[in-house]
């Protein structure tokens, strides 16, 4: 396969999709700035002192769990090549 | 101060990361292996090296520094401004990398402007893959761990650093980085509520700093000049090769993209996290260094064998940033300057291997050496970036981006022009006035820097003049 045409066989399939994950990733870091913001200035501890430090540590299990998953299907996919 | 049931665990966990770099590098078969980890990272991967790479020493103990001496403003600013400008590299720029054959920024800059410019932009890089200022980092971690010597944990962080390096490659790098990162973020965001409930939440902060409104206060607590140049440096990233190196590594454009995005979200939370960690510093340990004072508050608050998570998690950080840094910088010795000068195309894998080795042995050395030379973290940090902007920020960006007619001299003059203006104002500093302060020389090098591109292009003609164009 050449360069050029490697190039254009992934084009459509890279396309960015505004209407699916990559919007609402998008639109998630909207939202989450307008949400600490408003918290910030009211004063809302619970937010800033319980949600977001948790949400964090929880968010980071849940991808690193994941990571074990591909970590083991990518190193038996090695062991097989 | 640590005990010796937090030191053993320590010492476990460290020979734990260790064993899963030697594993790894059984994956190592040639020169693409080593460097782009087969073009085969998933999305998790993809987060994980980011996001740890990202929050290195400056990325924690830094920014609670930060944010004890400029309040909110820090987050709305600087957190919000900072991600938000690094949209397009997700979007955009960094796919754009990712469909290309180039592997490196010096093969980028030699297939634009010939080798004279590749070989500078390759001396440059490897003096940025130093990262001096996160050695300076381990200092503080270090002194209030175990009351030891700065050179001495800069030693042994390097050491390990260039270990996981050598063992690993980019494959056993991002299996590392992921572990420390979920150390890191675990720990530093579970200890937060304890420090943020002890000075009485906001109202208590608010309480605390009423004498100085603008410290609380979105916007108020940081200059108008601070900003417009915290948001220059924020841009840095469009020409940091850790970047473009994770979107060719992983396993498609739309992994890469996802995983940016993915860490933006997460960059925002864990950033007011550290941000008002640093305010809490601020009012219960006036007048202590900031860093230092976090490190042994967190301690205090932590019980024993728990802390020493936190302390594997900070310098988990400093060492995930080294060694993502160690492998550019060592692959670049290697590929772009060794085999570029020296030995053309007929160099092997083997060997371009073992010259990567000891380009991160060298770098190793080079952060020991100077890494104390400087007081703050941010002084080496600044440096460093504002150095590596000054020079091939216009000149990359434009080899990425620009479709139009690109000359060798244009690459030379910028970058020729933005380096000797950032050294000759970092050595002759210019007072505008009181108010304003120093000018800043990055402020003028990346202006004179582009007006040199554009006088440059005028010269010549574009070496890539009648092939193939890949499509962006």
């Amino acid at each position: 396969m050449s360069e050029n045409s490697k190039v254009n066989g992934t084009k459509k399939e890279d396309k960015i999709q505004w209407l699916g994950i990559d919007g609402v990733l998008c639109l998630l870091y909207v939202i989450e700035a307008a949400f600490i913001g408003y918290s910030l200035i009211h004063n809302d501890d619970f937010v800033v002192g319980q949600v977001v430090p948790y949400g964090i540590a929880g968010v980071t299990v849940l991808i690193f769990f994941r990571y074990i998953i591909q970590v083991l299907s990518f190193s038996s996919s090695a062991k097989k090549r | 101060m640590l005990t010796w049931i937090d030191n053993v665990v320590i010492v476990l966990a460290v020979a734990g990361v260790l064993a899963v770099g030697y594993y790894f590098s059984k994956s190592i078969t040639d020169m693409e292996s080593y460097y782009l980890a087969n073009r085969s990272l998933p999305w998790s991967l993809v987060v994980g090296t980011l996001m740890a790479s990202w929050y290195g020493g400056v990325g924690v103990i830094g920014t609670v520094g930060y944010a004890s001496v400029f309040g909110l403003a820090a987050w709305f600013i600087w957190s919000i401004g900072a991600h938000a400008v690094r949209f397009p590299l997700a979007l955009w720029v960094g796919p754009k990398i990712h469909i290309r054959t180039d592997v490196t920024i010096p093969d980028v800059m030699q297939k634009t402007y010939g080798k004279f410019a590749a070989v500078m932009a390759s001396v440059l890089l490897f003096v940025y893959c130093a990262q001096i200022g996160e050695i300076t980092a381990t200092g503080f971690v270090g002194e209030a761990a175990w009351g030891i010597d700065k050179m001495v944990i800069g030693i042994i962080v390097v050491v390990i650093t260039i270990a996981l390096t050598c063992l690993g490659g980019l494959m056993g790098v991002a299996v590392t980085d992921m572990i420390f990162f979920l150390f890191m973020v675990v720990s530093v965001s579970l200890v937060f509520p304890q420090l943020f409930q002890s000075v009485g939440g906001l109202e208590g902060i608010r309480a605390a700093t009423a004498a100085n409104p603008a410290y609380m206060h979105p916007v108020a607590g940081m200059a108008p000049t601070k900003a417009l140049m915290l948001v220059i440096l924020c841009i840095n990233v469009y020409a940091d090769p850790t970047f473009y190196q994770r979107f060719s590594a992983s396993n498609s454009v739309k992994t890469g993209r996802r995983a940016m995005l993915t860490c933006f979200c997460l960059w925002m939370g864990f950033d007011i996290v550290t941000i008002l960690a640093g305010v809490v510093v601020h009012i219960a340990r006036p007048g202590v260094q900031p860093e230092l004072a976090y490190i042994q508050m967190v301690l205090e608050h932590l019980p024993v064998g728990v802390r020493a998570l936190f302390i594997i998690g900070l310098l988990g950080a400093i060492i995930s940033t080294l060694d993502s840094y160690y492998l550019i910088g060592g692959t670049t010795l290697a590929k772009d300057l060794y085999g570029r000068i020296f030995a053309g195309d007929s160099v092997s894998d083997k060997r371009l291997v073992n010259l990567s080795r000891v380009g991160s042995c060298i770098l190793g050395l080079i952060g020991v050496v100077f890494a104390y030379h400087f007081k703050l973290v941010y002084d080496a940090i600044a440096f460093m970036s504002s150095l590596w902007m000054s020079t091939v920020f216009v000149a990359v960006l434009t080899a990425l981006m620009y479709k139009g007619k690109k000359t060798p001299m244009a690459g030379i003059l910028s970058m020729i022009t933005g380096c000797a203006a950032f050294a000759y104002l970092q050595y002759h500093p210019i007072t505008i006035s009181e108010s304003i302060g120093t000018l800043e020389p990055l402020l003028v090098a990346l202006p004179l820097s582009l007006l040199a591109y554009l006088a440059g292009n005028m010269i010549g003609s574009d070496i890539n003049e009648g092939s193939t164009k890949i499509q962006g």
